[in-house]
């Protein structure tokens, strides 16, 4: 492994570690409509929005593997999927489709929030059928947890003007 | 864009997705917590741990600005509190005695209820909105497993462990949508399900399912556990009726249920590792 690319990995984990203490010590204590905005998602699609697609799909399968660790969900490996997957689409709409990054980064961290719900509103849906209960959460984490995008989006595009310096 | 899901990030996505793949299948093959999930708790516990102590330090920190006046007013409640919870345990006792003397005379067993209880510290909370769940600092090594109530210090029913490694287990909590646990109506004495429900769970609420056609309940009416089955120990309160409603047939009714327990409080829980009821 290059230099630059350690430095690449060490810089967007600090970026994830400093999201993920912001969401254990500040954001899960904020409840609005008795839901919490949740960035990790956010997070993994924002960083997606930079490098070139191998390292936005490698460290958003690295967040959700330390994630599921750190809090095991529904599924075994399912933040790791979904993390993946939204970085491999956003970094897809970010190379093809959206030319600038801070749209790309909004629409990014929708569909990363997007698959996180839908992954858990299936399981309860086929589970307990609560359909309008699931749609509920979905928009109402949606909408408070991906106004996050806006800080995530200007640390990381300084974290990636100051690698392509190095 | 067929250059593109050939090249790069497809394969590492099916890559992964076969790992989970495999581990789900591993994860479904049998209840008890599997060696890889164990392994990976067991890494995650020093974080877990260090990260909970971060968060106690601002959480010690932001009491330092709770206001005098709001503590003098919650002691004033409390004293309060004392003076009635102590007029009741003096009720109380006469009532033990002539149940006692009764009992004697009708030759029954002593009631009694014996918990093995194990204190454990809450080291990590689901940020997850679509579950509630915490995890505690121990695990099968102090004998906790699967399917074992936990309680908060006052004997309130927290929630039930559904997931046990070595040194930490997880605890999904009464509010949880895939949490069922038998209740009884306390008042009354009838048998119902206190289950979660996502709509409810933001707001710290439960509902009480399956209630008879007949059932009449009101509002503050208690809710314990039924202990039917023998999984679970039978008494320990889950919380008090709220409002009965009916759901979108019009057909069925159940109870909403605010459990006696402040889930976001909480920082230190007992799992009832061992239980024996004579009633």
């Amino acid at each position: 492994m290059g230099r630059k690319k350690l430095l690449t990995w060490v810089l967007y984990s600090l970026c994830a570690l400093a999201a993920a203490a912001v969401q254990t010590l500040v954001l899960s204590r904020l409840r609005v409509w008795g839901v919490h905005p949740f960035i990790l998602p956010v997070t993994a699609a924002v960083i997606a929005v930079f490098p070139e697609r191998r390292t936005a799909v490698a460290f958003a399968a690295f967040l959700g593997f330390v994630c599921d660790l750190v809090m095991p969900d529904i599924m075994p490996c399912f933040y790791l999927l979904t993390f993946a997957l939204s970085a491999l689409i956003t970094n897809l709409l970010a190379q093809r489709v959206i030319s600038t990054p801070f749209l790309c980064a909004l629409a990014g961290a929708g569909i990363a929030l997007v698959l996180n719900g839908l992954g858990h509103g299936a399981v309860l849906l086929l589970l307990y059928g609560s359909a309008r209960g699931a749609l509920l959460l979905l928009a109402q984490e949606t909408v408070l947890s991906i106004l996050g995008t806006v800080p995530l989006f200007f640390l990381l595009r300084w974290v990636n003007r100051y690698l392509s310096t190095v | 864009m067929k250059r593109f899901f050939t090249k790069n990030g497809i394969w590492m996505l099916s890559a992964i997705a076969i790992v989970a793949v495999v581990l789900v299948i591993m994860a479904a093959w049998g209840d008890e917590t599997s060696f890889v999930r164990n392994a990976a708790g067991v890494i995650a516990s020093p974080f877990r741990s260090a990260a909970q102590t971060v968060s106690g330090w601002v959480e010690s920190a932001a009491d330092h600005f709770q206001s005098i006046e709001t503590l003098q007013q919650e002691n004033e409640d409390l004293r309060q509190q004392v003076a009635d919870l102590q007029e009741q345990v003096r009720q109380g006792q006469a009532d033990s005695r002539e149940n006692a003397n009764l009992r004697h005379l009708l030759q029954l067993r002593q009631r009694h209820s014996d918990f093995a209880l194990e204190s454990a510290w809450i080291v990590s909370r689901s940020a997850s909105n679509w579950e509630s769940s915490f995890t505690l600092g121990k695990g099968t090594n102090f004998d906790i497993a699967i399917g074992d109530c936990v309680v908060d210090p006052y004997g309130y029913l927290v929630g039930v462990v559904t997931d046990a490694g070595a040194n930490w287990s997880t605890v999904t909590t009464i509010l949880d949508p895939e949490s069922a646990i038998g209740a009884t109506v306390f008042r009354v004495q009838s048998t119902a399900v206190a289950q979660g429900q996502l709509s409810l769970m933001a707001r710290g609420q439960l509902t009480l399912t399956y209630l008879a056609d007949d059932e009449s309940l009101i509002h503050g009416d208690l809710a314990v556990t039924s202990g039917l089955g023998g999984y679970y120990p039978a008494g320990l309160p889950i919380g008090t009726v709220e409002d009965v409603r009916t759901d979108d047939s019009g057909l069925i009714r159940y109870g909403v249920l605010t459990p006696k327990t402040d889930m976001a409080a909480l920082t230190e829980v007992f799992v009832i590792t061992d239980f024996a009821i004579v009633e």
